[in-house]
C-alpha cells in the first residue's frame, strides 16, 4: 500500500507541475493522473472516498487526454495580457471543481483510514488540508466569473494570491500522501509503516 | 454537520457568483454587432473620404473588410483597424478614401445622399448595412484651378475635447456671408461655432467676436471655432463629419466656399458603451 500512496504523491506532483518547451508539455498531466488512478485503484476497496477521488481523477485523465490532443484547453495565462474567454473560464472552473472533488476524496479517504487505525494526528492533518484545499479552490471558483466583467489586470493581485494558495494546498496534499504512505500502509491496527512486498522502495519521491 | 453547512454555503456562493456574473455579462453583450450611426458630409474628390466605425462583441469573429456605394465608384477602404478596445466590445474602423486613379471626368453634380452601403465581411458575406446618413458633394472633376482662391489657410487646431479652430486670411477684399452645414440643424445645441476676426488687418491683434456678413480687407484673418457638446447616449456613440462651409462673396459677385472640417469620432467609456448596449437591447426587443 505504501507504493499506492507513493504513486498518488508522484501523480499529484506531476499533474501539478507543467514544464513546457515551445508549447510542448514535457510532463503531460495525463501521466500524473494515470499514476494517481493507479495508486487510488489499490485503495478504492477501503472506503468510498477513495472511489470518489478515483472517479474524479478518471475525468481529469480524459480531459487531459483531450487537452493533449488539442481538443480542449482549460486554464489561462495570468501574465499573457489576454482576457480569458467565457469558454476558457468555464473549462478552468470545471477542471478546478473536479480537482477539488478529487482532493476532497483523497483527503477524506486518508482521514477515514487514519481514524480506523487510531492515527489521530494524520486524521487531523488530512482534515485541515482538505479544508485548506476547499477554501482556496472555492475562493478561486468564486472569483473566476468576475473575470467576465472585470479586467484580469484589475484582479491580478487577488488572482495570484488565490493561485498560490491552490498551489500550496496541492503541495500539502502531496506531503499528506507521503505521510499516509508511511503511517497507514499495512493492515488496520498494525501501526502502519510497513512496505507491501518492498514495493515502496521502487518508486519514491524526495520532497 | 457544521462542516457540511459551510460547504453548502460556499457552494451556494460560488453558484451565485457564476449566475450573477454570467447574467451581467450576457446583459451587456450587444444583441447584434453593427455600424455606429454616422452623419457624414464628404466631398467626392481624391482625399480621405470618411471612417466607418463598427462595434462588435469581443468574441465576434466577423469583421467588415470593405464597403461600396453606388455613385461613389472611387471609394476604397484601407484594411480594418481596431479603433478602441472596451471591456466587452471592440470598435473597428474602416478608413475610406477616394482613389484618384478611379476618378472619372464629370461636371458638377447634385449632392448624393446615402443611408446604406454594401459591406463585405471577413467571412465572405456581403450585406447591405444602414450606416446612418452620408452626403457626398460632387464638384466637377478635374477641378478648375485657373482662379486663385480669395482666402488662404493660416492656421488650424484640433483638440481631444472635440473642439477646433481654423484661421484663414483674405488674399483680396471679400465678404464672409455665412456659414452652413447639412448637420447644424440636427446637432442643435450639441454643436457651437463662433466667428472671430482681427480688428485691423495686418497687425497681430487678438481676435474678437464677429457676425456675418463680415467684410474682410486683404490680409485680414477670420477664425472659425467649433465645439461638439454631445451628451445623449445615442449621440455620444455617433460619428459626425461636419463640413462647415464659409461662404465668401467677392465684389464682382463670384462665390467661393472654404470648408472647415469639424469631426467628432467617439471614444466611449465603458459606462457609455453599457448605455449604448442597453439602448440597442431596448430597440431589439
Amino acid at each position: 500500500m505504501k507504493r499506492a500512496f507513493s504513486r498518488i504523491a508522484w501523480g499529484l506532483g506531476l499533474a501539478l507541475i507543467d514544464v513546457t518547451v515551445n508549447g510542448f508539455d514535457l510532463l503531460p498531466d495525463v501521466v500524473g493522473y494515470g499514476l494517481l488512478m493507479a495508486g487510488l485503484a489499490k485503495l478504492v476497496s477501503r472506503n468510498r472516498m477513495y472511489k470518489l477521488a478515483w472517479n474524479a481523477a478518471a475525468v481529469q485523465l480524459v480531459l487531459s487526454v483531450l487537452a493533449l490532443l488539442g481538443l480542449t484547453r482549460s486554464g489561462f495565462s495570468l501574465t499573457g495580457g489576454i482576457e480569458p474567454s467565457l469558454n476558457a473560464l468555464a473549462l478552468t472552473a470545471a477542471g478546478l471543481a473536479i480537482e477539488l472533488a478529487m482532493l476532497y476524496g483523497l483527503c477524506e479517504g486518508i482521514r477515514l483510514d487514519a481514524l480506523e487505525r487510531d492515527k489521530e494526528r494524520l486524521a487531523r492533518s488530512a482534515r485541515n488540508r482538505r479544508h485548506f484545499a476547499f477554501a482556496s479552490g472555492a475562493g478561486m471558483l468564486f472569483q473566476l466569473p468576475f473575470q467576465l466583467n472585470q479586467s484580469l489586470q484589475e484582479m491580478l493581485p487577488f488572482v495570484i494570491l488565490l493561485a498560490l494558495c491552490v498551489l500550496f494546498s496541492w503541495l500539502t496534499i502531496v506531503a499528506l500522501a507521503r505521510q499516509a504512505g508511511r503511517e497507514i500502509a499495512g493492515n488496520p491496527g498494525s501501526g502502519g509503516g510497513g512496505l507491501d512486498d518492498g514495493e515502496g522502495s521502487m518508486i519514491d519521491m524526495r520532497v | 454537520m457544521r462542516a457540511r453547512a459551510v460547504y453548502l454555503i460556499a457552494t451556494a456562493l460560488i453558484v451565485a457568483s457564476w449566475l450573477a456574473n454570467y447574467g451581467y455579462y450576457r446583459y451587456y453583450r450587444l444583441p447584434e454587432p453593427g455600424f455606429l450611426r454616422h452623419y457624414i458630409e464628404t466631398t467626392y474628390t481624391p482625399s480621405v473620404a470618411f471612417d466607418l466605425l463598427y462595434v462588435a462583441n469581443k468574441d465576434d469573429k466577423r469583421k467588415p473588410i470593405s464597403a461600396t456605394a453606388d455613385g461613389l465608384e472611387a471609394l476604397r477602404f484601407y484594411p480594418v483597424q481596431v479603433h478602441q478596445e472596451l471591456s466587452r466590445q471592440t470598435i473597428y474602423a474602416l478608413r475610406g478614401y477616394f482613389d484618384e486613379n478611379r476618378m472619372q471626368e464629370r461636371p458638377e453634380g447634385e449632392p448624393l445622399r446615402l443611408n446604406a452601403l454594401k459591406v463585405q465581411y471577413s467571412d465572405g458575406s456581403v450585406r447591405e448595412e444602414d450606416v446612418g446618413e452620408i452626403i457626398a458633394y460632387r464638384p466637377a472633376w478635374p477641378p478648375d484651378k485657373t482662379k486663385e482662391p480669395p482666402v488662404r489657410f493660416s492656421s488650424g487646431r484640433g483638440s481631444s475635447d472635440n473642439s477646433g479652430t481654423t484661421v484663414v486670411t483674405a488674399v483680396r477684399q471679400i465678404t464672409l456671408s455665412g456659414v452652413s452645414s447639412a448637420w447644424l440643424e440636427k446637432l442643435g445645441d450639441s454643436f457651437r461655432y463662433e466667428i472671430r476676426t482681427t480688428d485691423t488687418h495686418g497687425m497681430p491683434q487678438p481676435l474678437s467676436e464677429s457676425t456675418v456678413p463680415l467684410e474682410l480687407d486683404t490680409e485680414q484673418t477670420v477664425s472659425l471655432e467649433y465645439q461638439f457638446k454631445l451628451r445623449e447616449a445615442a449621440d455620444v456613440l455617433s460619428v459626425y463629419n461636419v463640413q462647415l462651409r464659409e461662404h465668401f462673396a467677392e465684389p464682382d459677385g463670384n462665390q467661393y466656399d472654404y470648408i472647415v472640417f469639424a469631426n467628432y469620432t467617439p471614444y466611449p467609456t465603458d459606462a457609455q458603451m453599457r448605455a449604448y448596449v442597453r439602448e440597442m437591447r431596448g430597440r431589439a426587443e
